[in-house]
This record gives structure tokens, C-alpha cells and sequence, in this order.
């Protein structure tokens, strides 16, 4: 008990005092988790309108592909991209391989889904009419997609605040295609994951801290955002 | 009728935890590297013990400093480890009694067969880390705070070089992983002869240099003070450790090939021998 | 001017609704197309707005001085649903929105917002979120709206259902004064009112046709189909 209470204390004394090989590690998090974000959420916007405004064959199946998608595990997603980015992989000239490229490209790919996902159903929860309206209105086809946008911008959120929890807190791809490399690759997870194996969990408490409280504000973020989409669904 | 069902259930489950604590007792948990666990040396040797004695042993694969931390908390038993600094601080500190040395092996620097920045063949360890930093070579430690990283460190120290080139990458994983990485990114590393021989049919990379005195890797077996805690299971670790260094374990050790090779020298009693683990395979 | 013929259009493998053989508009008039529920109004509104494409036949407008032309062009022709959708803004955000599409900026935008503001008596709600207005308030937006483009023709869908007396009157008003600037309306509603009282033209939709009749003589004179009106 004392033991731990010594730790908690040392990885507060780490968050507060800014610590800088801990605020490196949480810059990396951060710098990766928000470009995969940044990069997925344009073609997933379009993808989701597609999905919820164009009535094509198949347009089921690829919804539930994109279900399906949500639920691969982080490793295999990690697994796959190691074996194409791999020297003796299809993409190995390129080699991305335990960079931060690779680990955007794998963020990205985990995000995609649940972005999808997501920013389907609050677009079709949009009436009809919102498009039919702008377009009349005057506005272009890019100006009415940007409407129907800024009409569903709590669900928008909501989706960018789920998916950015989903890729920032898992461990499973970032290790493989990241490799844990110090002042590099080494994300919040992966030092947990692997340098409490040195035995010295204060970085590991401290950084689960900063996860746990990010879990926190996305989490009462999203409460915030999902109480005002009901407000408008109501109004 | 519900009541009578309920009582039996709670018998039943009252055997079941008098059944596993009864197995609990016979119980040991060893705490240990993951290079010797990957070496299948354990695989190989506990079933002969297990087989002569009434206890079934746990092994718990982790890191050097790991394996010492679960010893100091009283997690496990006893540990195997290869990290002489370390382990002596942990007996000084009062975690750990009868330390016994078991056996050796070696670490070999391993690279790119085409060696661009030029170690291959040399024997002088100190020598090939200090031209690896001088040319800015791709360098993957463990990075870990492992035995083998603990090594490398030393190495580092002896050659009067901070790793801090801008191709040298810590990695915080275990070897099978750095293995890997090294070999992906056509770097070099230090690695245990152990692991070494178990991946290389999977990885592009040579031995480039080896048989360096300082290379030299002694294990040890250290039980965990039973006066710090209570539940230790330290009369079966005795056994265990006292089997390890008898002439049966020792013997044992010595007739353990991997993929053909000689990989482990047992060394119990003996004054440490270095030049044994030159040329080892 | 617009001209309509051989028109007809259903749902899935339904029979069609109706089917109009012809029918002619001058397109300067305020017409009142009468129906029970279900007869197919908003049906045919949406079809002349070429917010969908008819089963079958052709629908051409003449606006101006243009050449006759299939899908009307918007802004020129505006089609407003029964339930206008406002977007989720203020109300003078919703006039910000059009203005931003019409590429008006700055000092401009602000004062044709504010004096449709005014025209349509919405200047006391400008900063209220466009969704809190009360229904006879939500459809003077809408048409403020479209007033802001200066339409040819509006096509509304049952501007005056489920409002109360006070609001039939003020949107009453507020289609007679835009039909004073020139704006051909064709409004459908399946009750009489103040409203469709002061119409032009009916346009009586029953038993799968169309009837059109013409009001200004007092009493609404069913002519048979494909007469002039």
C-alpha cells in the first residue's frame, strides 16, 4: 500500500512538474493520433455521405462491411500493415516502417471505420429537405454538402471525439509498425505497455493518468455533444 | 430443495478452493528473462525436475529489471538472471539470499551481412560500438533496462560513447522484437547467442562480432528473502536452485543443444571462467 | 409560361396518382391547387419544382425570356415543403446562409438581410435560434428565405395548414405583397381559407385529373382538361 502510494506520488510529481521524457511521449501520442484524424476525416466524411445520400446496389453490404471493420482487433490491423511495409513486403521500398508515418497510417485505418460508421448515421439523420432547401437556396453542390455538415456538427464531433479515444488509447499496432522507439515512436500506450517492464511504473501511473483523464474530458465531451444533437433532433 | 442445492453448491465450492490451495503449496514461481525463456533451456530442464520433485513450476518471462522488481515485491520465489550489477544490489539491499551461480553464455554483436559501416570480424566489442557511433550506424537497443540492455550500456560506458547518435533507437521491447526491428531496418545490435540462434532462419542479419571477453553473460539464481514476506513458496525454490547446480542440473545444461549449437556452460562452484564463453557455438 | 404535358407519376408499382394530358400557365398568376389528402399535391408541386423526375411526360418553363428548359432553374423557381426545414442557426443566420450562396458580402448582405427582416416582420427574432420560432413564424421565415432570391415562381406546399387565424392572416399578407413584386405562386391547400379566397386560378385535383378553373369571375367555372387558362 505504502508502495503505491510512493508511486502515485512520483507520477504526479512527473505530470506536474513536466517532466520532459513524459510530455515527449504525450507529444508523440497526440502528434500521431491527431494527423490520422485530421487525414481520415475528409474521404470519411464523403464516404458517409455516400453511404447515407446515394442509394447504390450493395450499399448495405458496404455498410456492414464498415461495421465489421470497426470490430478488427488493433493487432491484426498492426499485423497486416507490418507484413506490406516490411523490407520483404509489397510496400517495403517505401520504407515507413517504425516511423510515425506508418503509425498514422495504421491510426488512420483503425479510425476509418468508426469515423464512417458514425458520421453515417448522424448524416442520415438529417432530413432530406436540408439538402433539397440549400440546394434551391442557391448554394453548390460543395456548399450544400458543406451545409449538410455544419447541420449534423454534434454528431460530426461526436464521431471525431470517439474515433480519436479509439486510436490514441490502443496499443496493438502502434508497438508493431511503431516498434516503442524513445524520442521517436514511443506513444502513451507503448510505454506502458513496455517500459514498466523495467519495473519503474511511476511513467507508466503518470501517463495512465493523462489517459484516463483524456478518457474523461472526451467522454464528457461527447455527453455535451450528444445532449445537444437531441436538443435539435427535438426542436 | 433449494436450500439442500444451494448447501451442496457451497461444498463444492468450498473443495474447490481447499483443492487449489493445496496445489498452491506445490507451486513455484520463478521469475526470469525473457532471452532464457526464448531459448527453450527452461522448457528442457523444469519437466526433469518436476518429474523427481512435487512441485510444479510457474515461469514468468520478463525483463531483467522486471524479474527483479517481482522478486523485491515477493511476487515470485526466486529469479534466474544474467545481470551481475544488479543482482548484487538486490542481494546487498537485502531482497535476495543465496545467490548461486548456474551457468553462461555469450552476446554477439549482429548486423547487415554486408556490413556498411565495417565491424565484421573483429573481437574487440568496445572497438565495433565506438565505430558504430563514429558513423552514425542504425543501432537498435533494447532499451529496456534488460540484462542484455544492461550489457550493452556497459559496452557504451567502456567505449566512452553516449549513444545519443541520431540513427541509435531505443526500443523498450524484449530481444525476439528487436531482432526483428534490427533486421527491418538493416541496423546492428547486441543480442544474446540464445535468442540469436533461435530467429536467425527469420532475419537477414550476420554475426559480426563475437568471442570478446566482454561479452561473457553469467547467470545467476537467486532466491527471495523469506524473512520480507510470508506465502513464499522457498523451501520448493531451494530445491529447485540446489537441483539446478547439482551435478545432475549441471550435466543437464551442458548436454542442451539448440538448433545443434552449444548454447550454455554450467559454471556452479567454479571461479568465473570468461574465456569459456569465447567461441561458444 | 409554363406547359405541361402527358404528365403522370406513382409510386413503386402502384398505379399513377393521376395524370395531367395537358396544361398551360401564364406563370403570373396566384393559383390555388385544391385536393384532399393523399391526392397527390405535393406530389405534383415537387415534380414542377424538378425536385423529381415524372414517371412519364414532360414539364417546360418559360421564364422570361428564355427558351423553353426542363429543369427550372433554381433560385428562379423555388419549391418550399409544408414543414420548411430551417437550418440550425438564428433566424438571421438562415438569411446569412442565402447570402453566402448568392455571393453577397459586407455591407450588402447585412442591409437586404435586414429589410427582408423587416418585410417579413422577423426583425424582433433576429438573434432567436430559427427553430423556437412558432409555426406561423417558422413559414415567414421560409419565405423570407425565398424572398431573398427574388423568385419568378414559388411553389408552396400547404403554407397555412395547422396555423391558427392570427398567422393565416399575416402569411395571407405576405403572399399578396410578394405576388405584388411579380412572383407567380402556386399554393396548395385542401381547405378554403382567407388565403385561397384571394387566388387567381384553381387547380382542382380529383379522381386521377386535373380540373382547372378561374376564380376572378366570382365562382370557380371547371373547364375540362388542356383548356387554356
Amino acid at each position: 500500500m505504502h508502495e503505491l502510494m510512493a508511486t502515485m506520488g512520483k507520477a504526479l510529481h512527473l505530470l506536474v512538474s513536466f517532466d520532459p521524457a513524459l510530455w515527449e511521449i504525450i507529444g508523440v501520442s497526440f502528434r500521431v493520433s491527431l494527423t490520422a484524424i485530421l487525414v481520415a476525416l475528409p474521404p470519411a466524411l464523403l464516404v458517409a455521405l455516400v453511404l447515407a445520400r446515394v442509394a447504390f446496389p450493395g450499399r448495405w453490404l458496404a455498410i456492414s462491411l464498415v461495421n465489421t471493420f470497426m470490430a478488427v482487433p488493433t493487432v491484426v490491423v498492426g499485423l497486416v500493415l507490418f507484413m506490406l511495409l516490411s523490407r520483404s513486403g509489397p510496400l517495403g521500398e517505401w520504407q515507413l516502417l517504425f516511423t510515425q508515418r506508418a503509425m498514422v497510417i495504421g491510426q488512420i485505418i483503425l479510425a476509418s471505420p468508426i469515423l464512417i460508421a458514425m458520421l453515417h448515421s448522424s448524416l442520415q439523420s438529417i432530413d432530406q429537405r436540408a439538402w433539397e432547401t440549400a440546394r434551391q437556396l442557391g448554394a453548390g453542390r460543395l456548399q450544400a454538402f458543406a451545409m449538410l455538415i455544419h447541420e449534423a456538427r454534434f454528431g460530426v464531433i461526436a464521431a471525431v471525439l470517439a474515433a480519436f479515444g479509439r486510436i490514441i488509447a490502443e496499443v496493438g499496432s502502434a508497438v508493431m509498425i511503431g516498434g516503442n522507439i524513445e524520442h521517436f515512436t514511443r506513444t502513451i500506450t507503448t510505454a506502458i505497455a513496455l517500459e514498466t517492464l523495467k519495473g519503474e511504473f511511476a511513467q507508466g501511473i503518470a501517463l495512465g493518468m493523462v489517459l484516463l483523464l483524456l478518457a474523461l474530458l472526451l467522454n464528457v465531451l461527447l455527453g455535451v455533444m450528444r445532449g445537444r444533437g437531441q436538443q435539435m433532433v427535438s426542436a | 430443495m433449494l436450500k439442500r442445492r444451494l448447501s451442496l453448491l457451497a461444498i463444492a465450492a468450498v473443495t474447490a478452493m481447499l483443492a487449489t490451495g493445496a496445489q498452491a503449496a506445490e507451486i513455484i514461481r520463478l521469475a526470469t528473462t525473457t532471452s532464457t525463456y526464448n531459448s527453450g533451456l527452461l522448457d528442457y530442464l523444469l519437466p526433469k525436475f518436476e518429474q523427481d520433485h512435487p512441485y510444479q513450476i510457474q515461469v514468468i518471462p520478463v525483463g531483467t529489471g522486471k524479474a527483479l522488481r517481482l522478486g523485491r515485491d515477493g511476487d515470485v520465489d526466486l529469479v534466474l538472471t544474467h545481470a551481475p550489477a544488479a543482482e548484487k544490489a538486490f542481494v546487498d539491499a537485502g531482497y535476495g539470499v543465496e545467490p548461486h551461480g548456474v551457468m553462461y553464455n555469450d552476446f554477439v554483436i549482429v548486423g547487415p551481412s554486408d556490413d556498411p559501416a565495417g565491424i565484421k570480424g573483429g573481437d574487440d566489442a568496445v572497438k565495433a560500438l565506438a565505430t558504430l557511433a563514429d558513423k552514425n550506424a542504425t543501432f537498435v537497443s533494447r532499451g529496456d533496462d534488460s540484462g542484455t540492455n544492461k550489457k550493452e550500456n556497459h559496452l557504451w560506458k567502456a567505449a566512452g560513447v553516449t549513444p545519443d547518435f541520431s540513427n541509435y533507437k531505443a526500443a523498450g521491447q524484449g530481444m525476439g522484437a528487436v531482432l526483428k526491428m534490427t533486421s527491418e531496418l538493416q541496423g546492428y545490435t547486441l543480442t544474446d547467442r540464445g535468442t540469436w540462434l533461435a530467429m536467425k532462419d527469420n532475419l537477414d542479419l550476420s554475426i559480426l562480432v563475437e568471442g570478446d571477453t566482454k561479452l561473457f553473460n553469467p547467470y545467476q539464481v537467486i532466491l527471495v528473502n523469506p524473512e520480507r514476506y510470508k506465502n513464499l513458496n522457498t523451501e520448493g525454490a531451494r530445491a529447485l536452485a540446489q537441483w539446478l547446480i547439482s551435478d545432475e542440473g549441471q550435466t543437464l545444461i551442458d548436454a542442451f543443444r539448440l538448433k545443434g549449437k552449444v548454447l550454455f556452460h554450467a559454471s556452479a562452484g567454479e571461479a568465473v571462467d570468461p574465456s569459456k564463453a569465447v567461441g561458444a557455438n | 409560361m409554363l406547359e405541361v404535358s402527358r404528365l403522370s407519376h406513382g409510386f413503386g408499382r402502384r398505379p399513377p396518382l393521376w395524370e395531367i394530358p395537358h396544361l398551360r400557365w401564364d406563370g403570373r398568376s396566384l393559383v390555388h391547387l385544391r385536393g384532399d389528402n393523399g391526392s397527390g399535391k405535393t406530389t405534383l408541386l415537387r415534380l414542377l419544382a424538378g425536385l423529381d423526375t415524372p414517371r412519364r411526360g414532360t414539364i417546360r418553363w418559360t421564364l422570361d425570356d428564355g427558351a423553353p428548359a426542363a429543369p427550372p432553374r433554381f433560385g428562379d423557381l423555388l419549391y418550399l415543403h409544408q414543414q420548411p426545414y430551417l437550418f440550425d442557426t438564428s433566424v438571421a443566420g438562415n438569411l446569412r446562409h442565402v447570402a453566402r450562396w448568392q455571393g453577397w458580402r459586407g455591407d450588402d448582405a447585412r442591409s437586404r438581410i435586414a429589410s427582408m427582416l423587416a418585410r417579413c416582420g422577423l426583425a424582433d427574432h433576429a438573434r432567436q435560434h430559427a427553430r423556437s420560432l412558432s409555426g406561423g413564424e417558422r413559414m415567414r421565415l421560409a419565405l423570407a428565405r425565398a424572398w431573398l432570391l427574388s423568385p419568378r415562381v414559388l411553389l408552396l406546399d400547404e403554407p397555412t395548414a395547422s396555423l391558427d387565424r392570427q398567422a393565416i392572416d399575416d402569411i395571407t399578407a405576405l403572399i399578396l405583397s410578394l405576388r405584388e413584386t411579380g412572383c407567380a405562386i402556386v399554393l396548395s391547400a385542401h381547405q378554403q381559407s382567407v388565403l385561397t379566397e384571394r387566388c387567381d386560378a384553381e387547380w382542382h385535383l380529383e379522381r386521377g385529373g386535373l380540373q382547372v378553373g378561374d376564380m376572378q369571375a366570382g365562382i370557380a367555372e371547371p373547364r375540362p382538361l388542356g383548356a387554356d387558362s
